[in-house]
């Protein structure tokens, strides 16, 4: 593997599938029953190879050629086609989708393994397939049976795509302002007009027909987000027997032109402009954003998978640029002038920059990963009780995946074009570009700042703080595990201090609030969110460290190596040196990382108000 | 059209695979089908949709092999067979040739594919010893397949004055060049149905073949020891506009190699 070419690190998503959580035991469950220990292999190395093999040639050519309106169609570069056929083929465009309608059924821990794969293959593509899956899955959940059978099978399909549209002109994360609207034609459907904007793939000539997910506000309902109603409204109508009809009046006059993922076409879309526009309802009447938030909540997971696969691939790429780069001598050779120069991965800063790379990304994945498990494993409980709790802890980590994960993502590709120095910031190299298409993660899909106040306001204020108390809770029933544990012990306990801190954070929110009121708290939000997402990471790979070190032992025991011999044997056994590696990388993320976030707490901790009192 | 394709499992080269005392380490490598053997398979999918029948894929090994033939399963293979042994490390051409040779004798086949070699040995010996020991006429290094039928075939394969194109009949073996067909990718559906093919598990002491075959004595070539070849020198990268870096490497020809001098 060279600094360009496509990696991912299947050691660890193998490691996370299947030693940590043990992924193939949902297969005892007859909805999952198909996706044994054997299978779940299988899917993860084909995976990977089609996303090297396929997706990932592409890139480059996607990131120059670009998205362009021509004759009333977004076209789309050239070099996308073949691969989205063939992805749709092959049966990765719709993993997780219901099999009843054609999608594949998988278990979205498997799917966000895959997806970690395609998004570092194609980050516009990936995109495709999400929205895609989430739209397919609005009208399952929402539509009229006629809806489902008329546009589900050919979304799964790849025939057509899905969107969700949200914003306006004058209504971006201000959903409730919006103000397209819905007229009853009489016959349960509506007549739709208005102009929605930043719409992800709204179209796109690699497809016949866009199913849109709509927002739109029916005549005499109230203002704000409680009037909104969702609709599916496709840019062509579709005939009984599947074959395409009259055009619905849907437009796209317009894309953005944009400083990367210039493979998935931003557009503005005019619904209605003839006021021939029509569209169905998804839900009741003003249940539009309980009904949205399904689409948002899954498209937040998705895009926080941009963070990690773009993170995990910009990771291995530096790495192995560090490994080819000869530059300066070794620093404790420095002032020979005759010693031969080394490898840039020999100089401490490099290893420095390196190993935050690797530990920010291995705890994106621990956190994704937990939290989709914790959806297949609500999808395979029937204990209301343990499914209200999953679900909550699952609610509680969806605005840390997207805030958190899109951010230490795009942290992980700094610091790799830091690592390699002045070629990062070519184009000979893809860094730069991995740079560019992720840096709209933390904006779309809810800037981060959205999901900081989704966290404090909306997560942590829900039933008097009980999801953040669930949470602390199962950290403070894991860490006594660590109290003796030969490794770990010490660093259990300075993970304890994080703990008490985010704690007394929690806690002091109250006492903000009686001073500041609500504008103090929210000023404070987005590092709170990155400090308690890094404490939650932190916990998980401090599970993952305990598996790692029983596993290590394991192998010493088998291969009777004693601890004089086991720097030999990490060399010699490459399964031995990634155990040893992720027992470092959770130490360092503990010791290292996560200390620079709870820096961020600094102005909270010190009650410092300025933003709200200096004047612009 | 009945076609048999033997696999190898072997390490995947794209990964680095340590070697102590002389031996390959086991943890942390990855196993996957001998690429030739990929395109064998191909080949064999691509003669049985275009002229019916089915494909049998087989290989010879523990149970981790078994890996290898489901993900032959889900590339469009009908069924395979397993022939466990507690371990084929350390077998050489022959004996791999006389299992297979066994293994067949009693199966109806039209064809038999392979690729033409292995890509960890890569001493090509296998598929000609099992033509020998069968009995079968063979044509090694094919490149295209053409007029197809149970009882014949025609081969294309490229020779030293251009292709070569001969008659096979029936049953047979050939070898494939993986210019003959990029092997396809496996679908979700392929890998989900691959476990509801037939895969049949014979124990190698089951076969009747002499004792001797399968122990040390029966070897015509043995491997003493791995080494792991030496790393390649790093090399060195000319960065800069070309009117500098091209006579910096002209310069360094001349120096260090006596290019151009």
């Amino acid at each position: 593997m060279g600094s360009t070419d496509f990696a991912i690190d299947s050691q660890d998503i193998r490691f996370v599938v299947r030693e940590w959580l043990h992924a193939e035991q949902l297969s005892q469950h007859s909805r999952f029953e198909s996706f044994d220990a054997d299978t779940l292999d299988l899917m993860l190395q084909e995976s990977e190879k089609f996303s090297g093999e396929v997706l990932f040639p592409t890139r480059k050519a996607t990131d120059r050629e670009g998205c362009r309106v021509e004759d009333g169609r977004v076209r789309m570069p050239k070099c996308l086609t073949a691969p989205y056929q063939q992805s749709y083929e092959l049966g990765w465009g719709s993993l997780t989708s219901d099999p009843e309608y054609g999608g594949q059924g998988a278990p979205v821990t498997l799917g966000l393994a895959v997806r970690e794969a395609t998004v570092a293959g194609s980050q516009a593509l990936t995109s495709f397939f999400a929205l895609t899956s989430g739209a397919a899955r609005l009208i399952l959940s929402f539509g009229a049976q006629d809806l489902k059978d008329r546009y589900v099978p050919h979304l799964l399909s790849g025939r057509f795509n899905g969107t969700m549209c949200l914003s306006e002109p004058h209504a971006g994360s201000d959903v409730g302002a919006s103000i397209t609207s819905a007229v009853p034609t009489g016959d349960g459907s509506y007549h739709i007009k208005g102009t929605k904007c930043w719409i992800s793939n709204g179209d796109a000539d690699l497809v016949e027909n866009t199913i849109h997910a709509v927002l739109a506000r029916v005549e005499g309902a109230p203002a704000g987000t409680k009037g909104l109603t969702l609709f599916a409204v496709p840019r062509v109508h579709v005939n009984d027997n599947g074959s395409l009809g009259d055009s619905n009046d849907v437009d796209v006059p317009s894309i953005e032109s944009k400083m990367g993922l210039h493979g998935s076409p931003t557009c503005v879309v005019k619904f209605g402009e003839n006021d021939g526009c029509i569209g169905w309802p998804l839900g009741g009447e003003g249940q539009g954003m309980p009904c949205m938030f399904q689409m948002m909540n899954e498209a937040r997971i998705g895009t926080a998978t941009i963070g990690l696969g773009i993170g995990s691939l910009a990771a291995q790429n530096a790495t192995a640029y560090a490994k080819e780069r000869v530059q300066g001598p070794h620093i404790t050779k420095s002032r020979d002038p005759d010693t031969p120069r080394v490898p840039i991965i020999e100089h401490p800063a490099v290893r420095f920059n390196l190993l935050q790379m690797r530990a920010r990304v291995e705890a994106m994945r621990a956190l994704m990963f937990k939290a989709t498990f914790l959806l297949d494993e609500i999808a395979t409980t029937e204990d209301l009780e343990v499914r209200s709790a999953k679900q909550n802890l699952v609610d509680l980590l969806t605005p840390m995946c997207k805030g958190w994960c899109t951010e230490v993502g795009l942290e992980v590709v700094q610091t790799g074009i830091q690592v390699l120095g002045g070629v990062g910031y070519t184009k000979d190299f893809p860094m730069e570009q991995f740079y560019r298409d992720l840096r709209v993660a933390p904006i779309y899909e809810g800037t981060t700042d959205i999901q900081a106040l989704d966290l404090v306001g909306r997560k942590m204020a829900k039933n008097q703080g009980a999801l953040f108390v669930a949470l602390l809770q199962q950290i403070g029933e894991f860490l006594p595990s660590l109290g003796e544990h030969p490794r770990l012990a010490a660093l259990g306990r300075v993970f304890e201090g994080y703990c008490e801190t985010l704690s007394d954070l929690a806690l002091g929110a109250q006492e903000v609030m009686q001073i500041r009121g609500i504008e103090g708290v929210a000023l404070h939000a987005t590092p709170f969110l990155m400090f308690c997402s890094s404490v939650t990471a932190g916990w998980l790979l401090l599970q993952q460290a305990v598996v790692a070190h029983d596993r290590l032992e394991a192998l010493k025991r088998e291969h009777g190596i004693g601890d004089l011999e086991t720097p030999e044997f990490l060399k010699e056994n490459p399964q031995a040196q990634f155990y040893e590696n992720k027992l470092i990388t959770t130490q360092f993320f503990v010791e290292a990382v996560i200390p620079q976030y709870e820096g961020l707490m600094a102005a909270a901790k010190r009650r410092n108000y300025d933003p709200l009192d200096i004047v612009f | 059209m009945q076609i048999i394709v033997p696999i190898k499992q072997v390490p995947d080269v794209a990964l680095n695979i340590k070697v102590k005392d002389g031996e390959i380490v086991q943890e942390g490598i990855s196993w996957v089908i001998s690429s030739w053997d990929e395109t064998a398979l191909e080949a064999a999918l691509q003669l049985t949709e275009e002229a019916g029948g089915e494909v049998t894929v087989l290989s010879i090994g523990t149970a981790k092999v078994q890996e290898a033939l489901r993900k032959a399963l889900a590339l469009g293979a009908h069924q395979a067979l397993h022939i466990q042994c507690d371990s084929s490390a350390g077998w050489d051409s022959y004996q791999v040739a006389k299992v297979l040779a066994k293994t067949l004798a009693d199966q109806d086949y039209n064809l038999i594919i392979t690729g033409k070699q292995a890509q960890d040995s890569d001493a090509g010996l296998t598929p000609t010893m099992l033509a020998e020991f069968l009995g079968l006429p063979q044509v090694t290094n094919i490149t295209a397949f053409k007029d197809v039928s149970d009882a014949s075939i025609t081969l294309h394969r490229k020779g030293d004055d251009g292709i070569e194109i001969s008659k096979m009949t029936l049953p047979g073996v050939v070898t494939v060049n993986d210019s003959l067909a990029e092997p396809r990718l496996a679908s979700m559906r392929g890998i989900m149905m691959a476990k509801k093919k037939p895969m049949e598990t014979v124990d190698i002491h089951s076969l009747g073949l002499a004792p001797e075959v399968l122990q040390s004595g029966g070897l015509m070539t043995e491997v003493v020891q791995y080494e792991k070849p030496d790393e390649r020198k790093e090399g060195r990268r000319f960065e800069g506009d070309e009117t500098e870096t091209v006579p910096e490497v002209m310069q360094n020809l001349k120096k260090n190699i006596g290019l151009f001098a």
